[in-house]
């Protein structure tokens, strides 16, 4: 199949994804229009500093999996296999940092077994907190396995390049997607508080 | 850096200064521009990782077709919700 095609195909698969993504942000403005104050003080209860520790993990991921691409595009099997592991230690380093701010919530009370016991406001900004970082998390997860995936190829392949590896392009671009939802995330769920 | 193009690293670089920037507006009181502040800066972001990581320019910039299409279903979901949560009449 001719690349174009492919990345045209790849295009429209995370065109669908940021109406998945989409539709729960227009959720969240809505709610947030509705109860500022609650919203804002939900904001407060996240972890600024590790949502900010993530984003620096994220945006240094895509940096590597650019890396990663450039390098297979030169034939360099080895180069490309570092920039990969490196993608891969940082996504694991991601979701460790998701689950260490999870588990503080389940300590503050405001776990996502806990819901029902938030006020109403609130509950909703949980919920909402909880069904977008879950979600881009399972991204996160799935770019996980594809990055995996892509380092066993690379290694089992001598010969390995762009040319023989177009999958490579594809699974970069859905990295750097998630990569995307996150810097739309993090503004909303840990920046935009209450007023210093 | 001798192994990878020199562009990733600047927009690398683009990116995490901008992350400070979010970081820094998010500790000035801004009031009510809070918000667009942080999206403004978001969108930049968005926009370095499209053009810098993904190449959305690439393949006779139908990824940005693809995308643009995208985007203008977002815009009029999001306005119609909003225009409606604003205008709601309460009982």
């Amino acid at each position: 199949m001719p690349r174009d095609t492919v990345r045209f195909g790849m295009w429209v698969f995370l065109a669908s994804e940021v109406l998945l993504f989409a539709a729960m942000l227009t959720l969240y403005a809505a709610y947030r229009m509705r109860f500022p104050v609650i919203f804002q003080h939900g904001v407060d209860l996240n972890n600024r500093t590790l949502g900010t520790l993530n984003t620096f993990v994220l945006l240094t991921s895509s940096y590597t999996m650019a890396c990663a691409t450039h390098a297979l595009a030169r034939a360099q099997r080895r180069v490309t296999l570092l920039w990969l592991a490196a993608t891969a230690a940082l996504a694991l380093a991601f979701l460790a940092f998701k689950g260490v701010e999870y588990t503080h919530h389940a300590h503050e009370g405001y776990g996502v077994y806990a819901l029902n016991a938030a006020p109403p406001g609130l509950r909703l900004f949980l919920v909402l907190y909880y069904v977008l970082t879950g979600t881009h998390g399972v991204h996160v997860l799935v770019g996980l396995v594809l990055i995996g995936a892509a380092l066993g190829r690379v290694a089992r392949n001598p010969a390995a390049t762009s040319q023989h590896a177009p999958w490579l392009d594809l699974i970069a671009l859905y990295w750097h997607f998630v990569d995307i939802v996150w810097i739309l995330l993090w503004p909303l769920l840990y920046l935009t508080g209450s007023p210093p | 850096m001798t192994h990878t193009s020199p562009h990733y690293g600047y927009a690398w670089a683009a990116l995490v200064l901008l992350a400070g920037a979010s970081y820094g507006a998010a500790h000035v009181s801004l009031a009510t521009w809070a918000m667009p502040v942080a999206l403004a800066i978001a969108a930049i972001k968005v926009a370095v990782v499209l053009t810098r990581f993904m190449h959305v320019q690439r393949d006779h910039g139908i990824g940005g077709w693809a995308l643009v299409t995208a985007g203008a279903f977002v815009v009029i979901m999001v306005s119609l919700v909003l225009l409606e949560v604003a205008w709601r009449a309460e009982p």
